[in-house]
């Protein structure tokens, strides 16, 4: 491989974990903003 | 999110695209390539950045640790913000050995080897793996915080070791370019200009993240109150799943 495939790699890898995670963040936001008061509703019914 | 908080995620998302746009064509298109290393060295543009960020991270987390042990300035607010550091620290930990395994290839002619700065930076990742795994095993609280920042504070030990490991034995790895112990940088030029940028550009985007993966750990927080809250008072679960159904 040429050392441009090496560079390359590099950029796309890191710059593709960091829009991962990224978007990962973003919809454990949106999930637990939207889902908490349900999901803790859920919670005490199998509880109990 | 207060409107404040809102607005300063706002800004440092803008602010980290702007700044890695310019990074990478500064790298790409514009540094000269390296007299040794060829075109190869391009990747110090994205290995040294993110390696840095792992140092800050764990640091920031390191002192959140500390805040939190100190019985006067003990809030959760630390507790919080010391793990949410840390996740990023990991992510950038990890980009750091990738990155520095894909640098290594063309110019030592291996993936890998079992050099000091390499393995101690492995330790450091699997540390803070540890580290991460521990806040999620059940707990109280206050219990679960405390042994994490105990935890912490520990393994922020490895930092100094892997910056320092170039230099006390003998590696493969190259010295420190910027931060050696002579505080003499051995960069000049585009090259510095080009680092640089690169670094204010990771560490605003490590601000974004970290405030956002912050306000997920109080959004976290909050639900798990909520739902040892219902559990006690099952008469306001009902009322929290009939408005839930409204």
């Amino acid at each position: 491989m040429s050392d441009v495939s090496y560079i390359v790699a590099g950029f796309v890898l890191t710059f593709v974990t960091i829009v991962g995670y990224a978007t990962s963040l973003r919809s454990r936001i949106r999930r637990t903003e939207r889902l908490g008061t349900t999901e803790a509703a859920d919670h005490v019914e199998w509880s109990a | 999110m207060t409107p404040p908080f809102r607005w300063t995620v706002r800004i440092t998302g803008g602010l980290s695209v702007v700044a890695l746009s310019a990074a990478v064509w500064l790298a790409l298109f514009v540094a000269p390539p390296d007299a040794v290393q060829g075109d190869a060295q391009r990747l110090m543009y994205l290995h040294v950045p993110v390696a840095w960020l792992a140092y800050l991270a764990y640091g920031v987390t390191a002192l959140c640790s500390l805040l939190y042990l100190i019985p006067r300035t003990r809030s959760m607010r630390w507790d919080n913000l010391a793990g949410a550091s840390a996740e990023i620290g990991v992510m950038f930990t990890a980009l750091t050995i990738l990155d520095g395994s894909l640098w290594a290839r063309p110019v030592w002619g291996i993936w890998w080897t079992w050099d000091a700065r390499l393995v101690t930076t492995t330790v450091l990742l699997f540390l803070y793996l540890g580290y991460l795994a521990l806040r999620r095993v059940p707990s109280s609280t206050d219990a679960r915080a405390r042994r994490s920042a105990v935890v912490a504070l520990l393994a922020f030990a490895d930092v100094p070791i892997v910056h320092l490991s170039v230099i006390w034995w003998r590696t493969l790895h190259q010295q420190p370019t910027v931060l050696n112990p002579e505080l003499n940088p051995q960069i000049h030029g585009v090259m510095a200009v080009t680092l640089l940028v690169s670094v204010i550009a990771f560490t605003c985007l490590y601000a974004h993240f970290l405030l956002r993966r912050f306000h997920l750990a109080r959004l976290e927080t909050r639900r798990d109150e909520l739902i040892l809250q219902l559990a006690a008072q099952p008469e306001l679960a009902h009322s929290s799943m009939l408005a839930g159904a409204r």
